[in-house]
């Protein structure tokens, strides 16, 4: 770690904030702030100074202050930071308000927001907000408060989460192989990025699809080799106000299946069952009525339970069963 | 962000937290950064000696006080607040709120909406990339937990685990209800299991609050996730045609290999042995046992005796 860097990226930006003058050329900047002076007059030590200048300014960026350029009154570039839209604004929380946003900070399970979140609340604090509760892990019962007993966690640990994140944050169209549900191959879709939503633990990222000419649903778990950028920042449209619902295909149970149980057993297809009584062709055996939708659903459940679970109506889904159990002894 | 970046953001709001929380000590301090005493020190000193105005005279360098009383910063170069939130850090904080809301009690939905009013300006919301969070769906006994949690009544619950495909009773102390990846559960001192479980309320069949008070044990380790690997799960190898590449996706897999002709080869782990069975005989052919070979023969064995009763 390179301490002379630090106060160097202090020291930085408090140069650029000041008032003592306007707007700060790179030469100004060299010669004032400690630490870029350790570059020689050569034409080696100038491109060296550029390099470290570039990406001091770049940090600072990633640390949060807006960084301006202007061109000077000598004609070249000049850099400040106004320091109203560089500080935080005053934020005033009630007790309660800010124990929820001590909880809320931590609901990120992993990945780039749950970084985040914990700097953003370093910065809340620095402003003079403060936890009132802070040492109780969220959800603990000992917090006498009874504030917020529960608080939901989310992760974002999906490789393509933090590129997607990015490219909606600059605008950028995007690209990736995409494999639908069931497809054998991924094929390659060109999106321009309107939003993600997490559904039931799982991301989805919903845009418009360039080659469609619509707007799609994509599951970030089917995208596979990264996310590319496509065109320049700023090049992706996004529209106001968009929608970001995700269909859920819930499925509607308007058939019934006759199933016979093995006693005490199968109880996953017991639950979804309207009405289970004794077999009186058979003892040990249970007849269960089953509410389904589709076939193939269905006829996996039933499957999986061997014959704990035996379909005797209707016909397509016994023979459904029967093809998948054939299956499985053959691959034996 | 390298290392220098990091202390240097941690410096830049060193010296706000210190306006706004004047004598605080070197360990409160400490802990609201999350390093040690020792480094809030070595911090200070740099701040104090290296750390100012361009001019860098004795009234441009930051000042501070610092000793056994606490610490007090009498001239701060213009670094009265923190620096605002970037895109991700605003967003990180607004998005958690919004679903904290959508899954508080009612009663406390009020402060996190007011907590939300003033940050969304504060952190400047229109900016962020647009990103959300549909909470869980509301289960059958949610009331009647919730209920129990706050009155701190004991509870019987009917309940399916889904591993073992079995169906118990039992009666819990309940600790809180989480919300984890898109899933309600019930965190709970279970007596017949003489620990801490989490029990997902969708599988919860049946709940009664007791008359007696929920008592669970003070110092029982409480799990923070509801599956935790452990050393004797079993490892499974199987081959997946594409219509089975869901299981990639719904299963936590140690390795997913794409196969030429579209298949995939995935490695899980996996504790319910009658779990894994399950598994396989319900994919039929779209799923192949290569490890281990015991699973293979027993899937085979299990399916023959499922189509005896098919004759």
């Amino acid at each position: 770690m390179s301490h002379g860097r630090t106060e160097r990226l202090v020291n930085l930006a408090l140069c650029l904030m000041s008032s003592r003058r306007r707007l700060w050329t790179a030469d100004e900047v060299r010669r004032t702030v400690p630490g870029y002076d350790e570059h020689p007059e050569t034409p080696a030590g100038e491109a060296a100074f550029r390099r470290a200048f570039e990406r001091d300014k770049d940090e600072l960026r990633r640390l949060g202050f807006p960084l301006e350029v202007r061109e000077s009154l000598t004609g070249v570039d000049g850099y400040r930071i106004p320091p109203q839209e560089a500080m935080l604004p005053d934020v005033s929380l009630d007790p309660d308000e800010a124990r929820a946003v001590g909880l809320a900070v931590r609901m990120w399970r992993s990945g780039t927001l749950k970084h985040a979140a914990g700097r953003a609340w370093e910065k809340l604090h620095a402003a003079g907000v403060d936890d009132i509760h802070p040492d109780v892990p969220p959800g603990d019962h000992q917090d006498g408060t009874g504030l917020f007993q529960e608080v939901p966690v989310v992760d974002t640990g999906e490789p393509s989460f933090d590129p997607l994140l990015a490219a909606l944050r600059d605008r950028y169209a995007v690209s990736f192989d995409y494999r639908r549900s069931g497809a054998p191959h991924a094929e390659t879709r060109e999106v321009e990025p309107w939003g993600m939503r997490a559904v039931r633990g799982r991301w989805y990222l919903v845009g418009f699809d360039r080659q469609r000419e619509s707007s799609r649903v994509f599951r970030l778990s089917r995208i596979s080799g990264g996310i590319r950028r496509v065109g320049p920042r700023g090049g992706a449209a996004r529209p106001a106000g968009v929608n970001l619902s995700v269909g859920y295909d819930g499925e509607e149970r308007s058939r019934t299946a006759l199933v016979r149980l093995r006693q005490d057993r199968a109880h996953e297809v017991r639950r979804l069952a309207d009405s289970v009584a004794p077999d009186p062709q058979r003892s040990g055996y249970d007849l269960a009525r089953v509410p389904f939708g589709d076939v193939e659903r269905a006829g996996a459940m039933v499957a999986s339970h061997g014959a704990d679970a035996v379909v005797l109506e209707p016909e397509d889904l016994r023979e459904h069963v029967v093809a998948l159990l054939s299956a499985q002894v053959v691959g034996s | 962000m390298s290392g220098s970046a990091d202390r240097a953001r941690r410096l830049l709001a060193l010296v706000p937290y210190l306006k706004s929380h004047p004598g605080a000590s070197m360990a409160q301090t400490a802990e609201a950064f999350g390093v040690t005493p020792r480094q809030v020190e070595k911090d200070l000193w740099l701040l104090f000696t290296d750390c100012g105005l361009p001019g860098y005279l004795p009234g441009d360098l930051i000042d501070i006080d610092f000793g056994p009383d606490g610490i007090w910063v009498s001239e701060d170069a213009g670094l009265r607040r923190p620096v605002r939130t970037t895109p991700e850090e605003g967003l990180a904080v607004v998005v958690a709120l919004r679903v904290l809301r959508d899954t508080a009690d009612p009663g406390q939905r009020d402060a996190v909406d007011r907590a939300l009013a003033k940050l969304e300006t504060a952190l400047a919301a229109q900016h962020h990339p647009v990103v959300a969070v549909t909470p869980p769906e509301t289960t059958e006994h949610e009331d009647t937990v919730r209920g129990a949690l706050r009155e701190g009544r004991a509870v019987q619950l009917r309940y399916y685990s889904a591993g073992r495909d079995t169906v118990s009773e039992r009666t819990v102390d309940p600790i809180r209800m989480v919300a984890i990846d898109g899933h309600w559960y019930l965190s709970a001192f279970c007596r017949r299991a003489q620990g801490v479980r989490m029990f997902r309320m969708d599988r919860i069949d049946a709940a009664t609050a007791l008359d007696e008070p929920a008592a669970p044990p003070p110092d029982v380790p409480t799990p923070r996730v509801p599956y935790e690997p452990r050393p004797d799960d079993m490892r499974l190898v199987l081959r997946l045609s594409p219509e089975a590449a869901w299981v990639a996706e719904y299963y936590r897999c140690d390795e997913v290999t794409d196969g030429p002709d579209g298949s995939l080869r995935v490695v899980l782990r996996m504790h319910d042995r009658s779990l894994a069975r399950r598994l396989v005989l319900g994919l039929g052919p779209a799923c192949q046992v290569l490890e281990p070979q015991a699973l293979a023969a027993e899937v085979g064995e299990a399916a023959r005796e499922a189509l005896e009763a098919y004759r």
